[in-house]
Parts: C-alpha cells; sequence; structure tokens
C-alpha cells in the first residue's frame, strides 16, 4: 500500500452492515474513502467483486487486503487502528462482544429480513420480480406483512432485552462497543421507518437513546431521517433516491471522499 | 482449563478438534439440546447457553458461545498452535473474513440447499453458487482456506463438508480438502471422542 492511500469503504446507505461499518470510521476519525454502489451494481460481476466473491457490501479495500462480512470489517479496523473503547481490552468484555457479532448475523438480522426488507422493497417490485426475488415480493405482497414482521421483531428485542446489557446500558456492558453498532443499525432504523415500537423494552429504549447521543449519529443515519416513516406512507422510487442521495451527501458533509457508482 | 458444552453429531464437535488441535487442556460436559430439525431431545438446564444450544465453552468464568466466536476465542488464546493469523499478522482480515463468511453465507446457503429451497428460488440458488465458486476458487489457489496454512476456519468450513457433504457440487478439489482437513490427527482424535462423555484431557 502506498503511503497516504486511503482505504476504500464499498457501501450503500440502505445496507445496515455499511451504515455500521462507516459511522465507526466516522467516530473513530478514520480517513477513508466511500464507494458508493447502487442495488444494480452489487452481486456477482459488479465493480465490488474482485474485493468480496458475492459483490455484496461492505466491503474494505485497505491496499492490498481485502475484507468482507460487516463483523470481520469491524473487528480488523479495531484492532489494526487500536480502537480499545469499541473493542474492549477487558477480556470478558470483548468475548461477549466477538459473541454477539457472530450471534447477530442469524438473529437480529432477521429483524430488517422480516420487517424492514418488504417495506422498503415495494418501491421497486418491478424490478424485484424481473429479478427472480419470489420470497421477497411475496413477503411484501402479503396483507400480514406488517404483523408477521413486528412478531420476528418483538423475539428478537425479547431475547436482546432478557440476555444482554449484562450490567449498563450497553450490550456488552457500560460502554458502546462494535455488537452495539452492528445491533443499532438493525433496530434503530425500525423506529425511523414506523415499523415497531421499543417503548416496552425498557432497557432497548434506554439502549437507543444512549446510540442516538454517540458522535456523528445524524450523518450516519440521514439515510434513516429522510426516507421516514414507510408504514404510514408507502415507500416509492423517488423517496428512496432521495434517501440514498441524502446519506450518501452527509458522509461527504463530514468530508468524506466518496464516488457514486450511479 | 476450558470447559465445552457439548452435545455429540453437533456444532460442538468440531471444537473438540480445534481443542485436539490446540493442545490445551480441556474437559467436556455433556448437555442434551433441543433439535429443532427434528424435534428431539430437551434443553438442558446445566447448559450455560442463554440459547441452550451447543456449542459454549467456558473459559476462568468466561462463557463464549457461537461457533466463530469461540474459534477467534480460543486461536487467538493459544497462538502457538499456529492456527489463527493473530492481530498484526497480514492475514487477519482473511482470517476474519473467512470465519464471518461462514455464519452469515455458507451455513445459511447450505442448508437452504439441504433442504431443497434453493431449486426454487433463483435469489437463494445465485447465493448458493456464488457461495460454493468462493470456496472453490479459493481451493484452487492452495490446499487450506488461507493457502498454504491451515486455520481455525477450515475446522469451520471441513466440518460443514464433513456432516453436510451432499449440498455442495461434486468436486474432486473439495473432497480432497475435506480428506486433507477431516484426516487430520486431531481430527481423527475428535471424532473418537464425540460420542463419549465426560472426557478430560489434561
Amino acid at each position: 500500500m502506498a503511503v497516504g492511500q486511503r482505504m476504500i469503504l464499498w457501501g450503500t446507505p440502505a445496507s445496515q452492515p455499511s451504515r455500521a461499518v462507516a459511522w465507526a470510521c466516522l467516530i473513530k476519525g478514520l480517513n477513508f474513502a466511500y464507494h458508493d454502489l447502487t442495488m444494480r451494481h452489487l452481486g456477482v460481476g459488479g465493480p465490488v467483486q474482485p474485493h468480496n466473491p458475492s459483490g455484496q457490501v461492505p466491503t474494505l479495500q485497505d491496499g492490498d487486503i481485502s475484507v468482507f462480512e460487516m463483523p470481520a470489517i469491524l473487528i480488523y479496523l479495531a484492532e489494526k487502528h487500536g480502537w480499545s473503547d469499541l473493542l474492549p481490552a477487558d477480556l470478558a468484555a470483548r468475548t461477549r462482544m466477538h459473541q454477539y457479532l457472530h450471534f447477530h448475523h442469524n438473529f437480529t438480522r432477521r429483524a430488517t429480513l422480516g420487517l424492514m426488507a418488504p417495506h422498503v422493497t415495494v418501491a421497486f417490485r418491478d424490478m424485484l420480480v424481473a429479478r427472480g426475488k419470489s420470497q421477497l415480493v411475496a413477503a411484501m405482497d402479503s396483507a400480514d406483512k406488517l404483523l408477521a414482521g413486528q412478531r420476528i421483531v418483538l423475539e428478537v428485542a425479547d431475547l436482546i432485552e432478557a440476555g444482554w446489557f449484562p450490567h449498563g446500558d450497553f450490550l456488552c456492558g457500560a460502554e458502546p462497543t462494535l455488537a452495539d453498532i452492528a445491533c443499532y443499525e438493525e433496530l434503530s432504523q425500525l423506529t425511523w421507518a414506523g415499523l415497531f415500537d421499543f417503548s416496552a423494552h425498557a432497557k432497548l429504549s434506554r439502549w437507543l437513546s444512549a446510540m442516538a447521543a454517540l458522535p456523528f449519529h445524524e450523518p450516519a443515519h440521514r439515510y434513516n431521517l429522510i426516507l421516514g416513516d414507510i408504514a404510514a406512507a408507502p415507500n416509492t422510487l423517488t423517496r428512496f433516491a432521495a434517501a440514498l442521495e441524502a446519506g450518501v451527501q452527509a458522509l461527504a458533509d463530514c468530508g468524506v471522499e466518496v464516488r457514486r457508482f450511479g | 482449563m476450558i470447559t465445552l458444552y457439548h452435545c455429540p453429531q453437533t456444532r460442538s464437535s468440531r471444537i473438540i478438534w480445534l481443542l485436539e488441535e490446540l493442545g490445551c487442556p480441556y474437559a467436556i460436559k455433556p448437555v442434551t439440546i433441543f433439535r429443532p430439525s427434528t424435534g428431539a431431545g430437551v434443553s438442558d438446564p446445566a447448559n450455560p447457553n442463554p440459547t441452550k444450544q451447543v456449542p459454549a465453552i467456558e473459559d476462568d468464568g468466561r462463557l463464549v458461545t457461537e461457533s466463530a466466536a469461540i474459534v477467534l476465542y480460543l486461536t487467538d488464546a493459544f497462538p502457538a498452535a499456529g492456527i489463527g493469523p493473530g492481530i498484526g499478522d497480514p492475514q487477519r482480515g482473511e482470517y476474519l473474513s473467512w470465519l464471518a463468511w461462514y455464519g452469515a453465507e455458507l451455513e445459511l446457503t447450505m442448508f437452504a440447499k439441504a433442504a431443497g429451497e434453493t431449486e426454487a428460488a433463483p435469489m437463494k440458488q445465485r447465493r448458493y453458487e456464488t457461495v460454493c465458486r468462493h470456496l472453490l476458487d479459493s481451493l484452487a489457489k492452495g490446499p487450506y482456506l488461507l493457502g498454504d496454512r491451515f486455520s481455525g476456519a477450515d475446522i469451520l468450513v471441513a466440518s460443514a463438508l464433513g456432516f453436510a457433504r451432499k449440498a455442495f457440487p461434486d468436486s474432486e478439489v473439495l473432497d480432497a480438502y475435506a480428506a486433507r482437513c477431516n484426516g487430520r490427527s486431531a481430527a481423527v482424535k475428535a471424532r473418537e471422542l464425540d460420542t463419549a462423555s465426560g472426557v478430560q484431557r489434561a
């Protein structure tokens, strides 16, 4: 890697894992470039595939090193840059954090797949039909999609409420870690989108407020703010495009060099 | 000493393999689990894992669950065994990616394929094909996922091939890889221990 060469984060503001990595980088003041991909650039054959065999985001390009899958990227960055806050030095807290990150993809992410995705993707239903994404189309067409998705999220919320927050306001202890950032991206979006109310979960409610007070919260989530309530008023292509644009512009406003693959 | 909460022929079997590779002292504490796929078995109150699944390990009072987290924890804790690139190692990022990829991609697509869900769902089929291509392309470059270097990531992937080989395409490369990994002495020993209970290696 040439001296001074910036690492590149490939992402899109609509991707929860991409937002998690971008937010962590902003919080820690990393010098990075952001390569913004639209949906049609994702997947095999897309521009990120040389760095990630699935062609998906987030993907980190750090000189000759490519890292993909959100937990791997966050841990890699935290270890490389010595983020002793987000990656706790205390072994017990660190272990719990690792545990969460590997638990996350099969559990907390169901909140996105079960509730958020069917409501966001109604905006481009025709394209998904053409691409043969039959399950997602069936989910978005279901008359029961809100209640069915909320049942999944309730299960997720109940387990996190009961099984995490061992001592303090954050998932692994008294301070936020990478686990909190990963989890927040999945759950917080549901509140902006009007899809789920966490007020019956006291620990999660406190945690959502505490996370919202972290630095760079607004630019890291401007996409969600602009997208707004998609339960009351269904998402549209125009609205989705405006939210994506706002999310990317927010990074540029923070001084991140942005390259768009439009 | 590390305690492994174990149920035979489950995801905890591979943690015995890992512990054998590391050569560290450990004890196996057998527990029963509920198996959603068959409806058999019951959750064991003695299992400290909040989900009552296995694997789970305890080390000096610390509970670790989730296979990939356990692999990372143990390979970091016992660096002398040389089966997990440590912090600062040029292959650390690649190693972390494989561990996360295993849980997020390989396992999900493997079970989807085994359940016959991919044929009728083009998106799942594409994802499955991408997973297989990544695996085969990587193994074309070297005997292990990290090239010449056997690692904890191989234990995850090769153990999956051990119990779900039919979910992957016919391939001499995959067969040779599975045989190479699963033929290691630690893997052989682990299979011998798998169904035993109360085993202790001091």
